[in-house]
């Protein structure tokens, strides 16, 4: 059986060809190593870190730690968040509620409603906002006023 | 000669019967050196908080004739840049098992590692990481292709206190492993990364259940 259109046919396997030699992404080290994650969209800076950190203590400040799970918990969601996750932090039990570590829990969930660059900074501001409502000493943020 | 057609009709189907379905399945080519190239779409593993991309796993296929039966050997996986802040450690060696259940496509990569994210510092999500996938046989003829994979499994892992106290100390998160255009959102399609052969690249590495 003759192709009818021979050199489209040949432009056609050669695209195919082309297309299945791949293209590897050629990135990361050449052992199953730890690999830590760098900001890839651009390289942090301390004004940008500032700005996350005090973005976050200012979505956080006033807030229990109960209170911030509750008001992120939608957003936490549309921003991709499992189901299972945020009702672990917003509806917690006894054991998580009361841990030292649930403050920064909430402060994690908060993160994922920013962009992924900010969300470490972001995290560690609303967490400090919230370790310090429950300290019962005021916000982190009125004592630095 | 009807007499001898019948008995030899009758071994066949007692031979058929002897032979365990397990050797049936197997890996092939045998002592083949392949690599599952990420590609611009890589799989990921990774949970709400953040992801990594596997941007290619090596291994060699069992000498024969243990490549003629399913089994597992060890590979080596390859990360590129996690999602920001998000860092993983694997604590073992690694295997790919084939196929990962019987009579089936699919193939599992498993060993123990840790998740960590910056947003939580003190935990840790960590255990053993089992990530299954399908493998897609290429050809020889009529046509030359090569196989692909493409990962699509979920497994729990634990968290732990990391340094700190960890508020999900003891509890289970799931852990997606996944290949599709968009990550986390409403709507994307499943891609596959292609496997070479690179001791005979002309040999697709097949996977037979």
């Amino acid at each position: 059986m003759r192709l009818r259109n021979a050199p489209a046919a040949l432009l056609v396997a050669v695209f195919m060809v082309t297309a299945m030699a791949g293209c590897g992404d050629g990135h990361g080290s050449t052992s199953a190593q730890t690999k830590a994650a760098p900001a890839n969209e651009e390289l942090p800076n301390e004004e940008t870190d500032g700005r996350a950190r005090a973005a976050g203590r200012r979505a956080c400040d006033g807030l229990t730690p109960i209170e911030a799970a509750e008001r992120y918990r939608r957003g936490a969601r549309r921003a991709g968040a499992t189901k299972v996750f945020v009702a672990a932090v917003a509806e917690p039990d006894t054991a998580t509620e009361t841990s030292p570590g649930y403050p920064r829990l909430v402060a994690a969930l908060f993160a994922t409603t920013v962009s992924p660059r900010d969300q470490s900074e972001a995290a560690a501001g609303c967490a400090e906002e919230l370790a310090a409502s429950i300290k019962g000493g005021g916000t982190a943020s009125a004592r630095k006023r | 000669m009807k007499r001898k057609f019948a008995v030899l009709t009758v071994l066949g189907a007692l031979l058929a019967l002897a032979v365990p379905a397990s050797s049936m399945a197997g890996i092939y080519p045998a002592s083949s050196q392949f690599e599952i190239a990420g590609g611009s779409t890589p799989p990921t593993v990774g949970t709400t908080l953040g992801s990594c991309p596997v941007t290619k796993v090596t291994g060699t296929t069992p000498a024969s004739p243990a490549n003629e039966s399913s089994g597992s050997f060890p590979v080596t996986l390859t990360f590129g840049t996690c999602t920001s802040g998000t860092s993983i450690t694997l604590t073992s060696s690694w295997s790919l098992t084939y196929p990962s259940v019987t009579n089936s496509y699919g193939v599992n990569m498993q060993g123990l590692g840790a998740l960590r994210y910056s947003s939580l510092p003190g935990c840790k999500l960590s255990g053993t990481f089992i990530l299954w996938g399908i493998w897609s046989n290429g050809l020889v003829t009529p046509k030359a292709m090569k196989s692909g994979y493409h990962a699509d499994s979920y497994n729990t892992l634990t968290w732990a206190d990391d340094g700190a106290s960890c508020a999900l100390s003891g509890k289970k998160e799931t852990v997606r492993w996944s290949q599709q255009t968009v990550i986390g959102g409403p709507s994307g399609y499943p891609t596959s990364s292609q496997v070479n052969n690179l001791t005979t690249p002309a040999a697709p590495i097949l996977v037979t259940p």
